[in-house]
């Protein structure tokens, strides 16, 4: 492309420079996640699907194959005729909701305890941390499945049970950047001026979590989107009948050597979803990590 | 109360103040029996190695003590109220109106992640109820009067944007924006260029002239002291072992450390031979030798000094010093 002997326009010398300083490793994820996102927006409002439908005149159609009104059904059908990319896409606004205010909840919850924890020290600091240590000890999903357990399958208690499972890797981020910050002195600078505590922590300690925790919350939310599936393929998640991509791939398992997609279909979906928040965090953590070391 | 109360009174007294740092194998004190006054318009400085106290000092009177520090006697009176006793929100409401502090390093004592203009006018605005408009003006008047070009312009700036020296000049401009009567530099220029120390001094001595608050200054720079201070106070191993007018001090040092400090200046008239020092180190604080504290490293000491810690003594010239023997010390030879 840079032959020598051709001689290249002082524009596309500069827009070859500029496109190499798209970042793809941001540029990429960060698309697939936009494109889910408003999948699961408009998606519902474009293919209508009915939990209930059934019909058994096409089950267990695999991908691409036509149905008898002529449409074709790129994902095929499953066990009781229903189009699996509907139904994935309903997941998606199922999937994508809980993931999001799970973090919401857990962000919240989480940063506001490790800054109390920070921040005063002492005695606060030892209890909150002791309870984040013993739930650390304990496997998070197990966790998950005992709560859900005893609470009952719903949205919103999917969504408080996968909270409390993750509340305390944003208290330990935010505990740690707050000890970080709080005997920095420019912290001194504003007592000394007559700050008290609320106005430190407003104005000092939580704009620099700011990044720490985003990049933490884009690492958890593909690890919220796969405990919502677990627990909704383990029965504990959604109810039944909810198009969760989790339901969707339990649902499948009994078919898997003769109708593949069932599970398959969903699950690639939610890997795809997983991997590209995973590689977006990576790169969000690598390019504000140096920022927080540094000052 | 028969007892008439004091017509005059000092801006900042502090009395036999004593700070404990604790700690697993039962602390240390940090500070010990620091006595010293400062009145309105008048600058003294606190001067002494790493470790002798000085910071502690000023943190105390500023209540920044960390966490695992604590007041453990005396008081500290500023312009009659008891800082020690009394409650935080009445302290705070006195930073800032009443005490400001200048930090060492002005690289971090900004907060980096809003502009100058934001930080300063956020103090007009809380602490004197400003609105935004007059707010960022008042800001502007500041920065412009700790000499930064352009300051109407430069408020849009962030921390980052500016030089090590402009900088501590923004910490200067915080510090003084809402006109305390007590101003506390703990080694303003540590971190700066030598040029920009001299500059950065004469602001500081500029603005206490025209505002005439108080300073208390804290440096181990004893060139910075002799120019812009009144009256130093030497500091060695958590106390006060001299106090007096800088000059005095300076020429005829009442006590051994003091003598040693001042004799450790290198002169330029002797460009050959090594440099004047202090044999050994300070004493750990958690293990302090027994009677002067300065006693293993004092070339005057007897015997005495191991058993019984001298006392505080006023002597000649408005200066007092604890040596059992100042009198000899001060009728050696002015140091070189």
């Amino acid at each position: 492309m840079k032959s020598a002997t051709a001689p290249v326009p002082a524009r596309a010398l500069s827009s070859i420079s500029a496109r190499s300083k798209i970042d793809l490793r941001l540029l990429v994820p960060g698309l697939i996640c936009v494109v889910y996102v408003v999948v699961a927006i408009i998606g519902p409002f474009l293919t209508r699907y009915d939990p209930v439908a059934t019909n058994t005149s096409q089950r267990l159609r695999p991908p691409f194959s036509e149905l008898r009104d002529g449409s074709i059904a790129l994902f095929g059908t499953d066990q009781v005729g229903r189009d699996l990319l509907g139904q994935v896409i309903a997941g998606a606004q199922i999937s994508l909701t809980v993931g999001f205010l799970t973090l919401v909840i857990a962000g919240i919850l989480g940063t506001a305890l490790g800054v109390l924890a920070g921040y005063r020290g002492g005695w606060v600091d030892t209890v909150l941390m002791r309870l984040a240590d013993i739930q650390l000890a304990f496997p998070s999903i197990l966790l998950a499945v005992l709560v859900a357990a005893v609470v009952g399958p719903s949205l919103l208690n999917i969504i408080l049970v996968l909270a409390f499972t993750r509340w305390v890797v944003f208290a330990r981020v935010a505990r740690a950047q707050t000890l970080a910050v709080k005997n920095r002195d420019f912290v001194s600078a504003s007592r000394t001026l007559g700050a008290g505590d609320w106005h430190i922590v407003r104005h000092c300690i939580l704009p620099a979590l700011v990044a720490p925790v985003l990049v933490v919350a884009t690492v958890q939310f593909g690890l919220v989107i796969v405990a919502e599936a677990s627990l909704s393929f383990l029965g504990l998640g959604m109810p039944a009948g909810t198009p969760s991509w989790g339901v969707s791939i339990a649902s499948g398992r009994n078919y898997l050597a003769t109708a593949w997609w069932i599970s398959t279909m969903p699950g690639l979906v939610l890997s795809a979803l997983v991997i590209a928040v995973g590689v977006l965090g990576d790169r969000l953590r690598d390019r504000f990590d140096p920022n927080l070391t540094t000052r | 109360m028969t007892v008439p109360k004091q017509i005059h009174e000092p801006l900042l007294a502090v009395e036999s103040l004593a700070v404990r740092f604790g700690g697993v194998d039962g602390g240390f004190l940090a500070l010990e029996d620091v006595s010293f006054q400062l009145e309105a318009g008048e600058t003294l400085s606190l001067l002494g190695e790493s470790g002798s106290g000085k910071s502690v000092t000023a943190q105390a009177v500023m209540a920044l003590l960390p966490g695992n520090a604590e007041i453990s006697g005396g008081h500290i009176a500023f312009s009659g109220e008891d800082l020690v006793s009394l409650p935080r929100s009445r302290t705070r409401a006195l930073c800032g109106t009443q005490m400001g502090m200048i930090f060492q390093d002005p690289l971090t004592a900004l907060n980096p992640v809003f502009t100058v203009g934001d930080q300063i006018a956020e103090l007009f605005q809380v602490r004197q109820g400003y609105g935004r408009r007059t707010a960022w003006s008042a800001a502007a008047d500041v920065i412009d009067a700790v000499g930064i070009p352009d300051a109407r312009h430069r408020l849009n700036a962030y921390p980052h944007q500016f030089s090590g020296g402009m900088r501590q000049r923004l910490v200067i401009a915080m510090a003084i924006a809402l006109k305390p009567r007590l101003l506390i530099a703990d080694e303003p220029t540590t971190a700066l260029d030598v040029t920009v120390q001299a500059q950065i001094m004469e602001l500081i001595g500029n603005l206490q002239r025209e505002t005439g608050m108080a300073l208390l200054l804290i440096t181990h720079d004893l060139g910075v002291v002799a120019d812009v201070t009144d009256r130093v106070a030497i500091m060695y191993a958590g106390r006060i072992v001299e106090t007096g007018p800088v000059r005095v001090v300076y020429d005829h040092p009442a006590h051994p450390y003091t003598r040693g400090l001042m004799s450790s200046i290198p002169s330029l008239d002797e460009s050959d031979g090594p440099l004047s020092t202090i044999p050994g180190l300070p004493p750990n604080p958690r293990d302090r030798p027994s009677g002067c504290p300065f006693h293993p490293r004092c070339s005057f000491a007897k015997p005495v000094c191991a058993v019984e810690r001298p006392p505080m003594r006023a002597l000649s010239g408005g200066r007092m010093a604890a040596c059992h023997f100042a009198e000899e010390v001060v009728r050696l030879d002015p140091v070189s």
